[in-house]
């Protein structure tokens, strides 16, 4: 079935009108019916949107990256007749996205396992850096990648979708299911703790 | 040292640490091909999606091996004086 769904990309800036809505809406509808031109569509849009925001959220490992947007995008077919309209298509896949993560980091209860993925990462920013030319930078870079994958996962989802994403506090609000007042406070702690991390030099 | 006194400043660090990442080709097709998969699974006639199919499988094997054994007794006790 081949269908346009244009405007729905349209639907997911701050400009969103009545008739992107109406579009997104049909969209929606489509997706509950299983169309599988809507399915393209919402892989399409969203696959490499949801893949980087995941990315930087489990410290830049590709493995676990994958595997998340995997889950995070078989668990939006089976939940889409719940999903009611009420928010954009992006901030829904990234409530999901959030809980998926949520879920990794849970399932991760030994501590040598998140020293191995901080290793990987570490040979990743390595790896990354041999290619610049401008090496203070990226060492700056480089404390600042260490010092946000050593924050707890809370703090590093919201500076992402704050900072990174450029999301207002309400989308955030809505895809980490806490009031805006309370993402306000969590911002507040993150970025202290952000800013603590990076001027007390790391030991070792 | 960083120095983030600003909102413009962490958004400048953050958005230099965290750029735009790129899932490789091959995830992709395969994220495609597994989607696909799975909404044809899923958009099937009831009958046919895997579960109802064997349940309903199994029940026809059943009622025919009843109606064999049946049958053979049927058969015995009209042949039997």
């Amino acid at each position: 079935m081949a269908q346009s769904y244009k405007i729905m990309t349209v639907y997911n800036t701050p400009m969103a009108d009545s008739t992107s809505k109406t579009n997104n809406a049909r969209f929606i509808k489509d997706l509950r019916r299983r169309d599988p031109g809507a399915v393209t569509e919402l892989y399409n849009t969203y696959a490499d949107r949801i893949y980087s925001l995941v990315f930087h959220q489990v410290g830049r490992n590709h493995e676990v990256a994958q595997d998340i947007v995997q889950e995070t995008f078989v668990a939006a077919l089976k939940s889409v007749a719940k999903f009611r309209n009420q928010s954009k298509v992006y901030t829904w896949l990234c409530s999901i996205a959030n809980n998926k993560v949520s879920d990794f980091y849970r399932r991760q209860k030994r501590q040598a396992k998140y020293q191995t993925m901080e290793a990987l990462e570490a040979d990743q920013i390595g790896e990354e850096t041999l290619a610049t030319d401008f090496a203070e930078t990226e060492e700056r870079q480089a404390d600042a990648r260490q010092a946000l994958s050593s924050l707890p996962l809370h703090y590093r989802q919201v500076l992402i979708l704050k900072y990174v994403e450029e999301m207002p506090v309400l989308q955030i609000s809505k895809i980490m299911g806490r009031s805006p007042k309370s993402i306000e406070g969590l911002l507040t702690r993150a970025r202290k703790e952000l800013r603590a991390k990076l001027a007390i030099p790391s030991e070792g | 040292m960083t120095d983030l006194t600003g909102e413009d400043e962490m958004k400048e660090l953050l958005k230099s640490v965290c750029p735009p990442a790129v899932p490789s080709p091959e995830f992709k097709d395969q994220l495609l091909q597994d989607l696909t998969r799975r909404v044809e699974g899923l958009t099937r006639p009831r009958w046919r999606q895997p579960k109802v199919g064997a349940s309903i499988a199994a029940a026809v094997i059943s009622a025919a091996i009843g109606y064999g054994i049946w049958l053979g007794q049927a058969v015995e006790a009209t042949l039997l004086p």
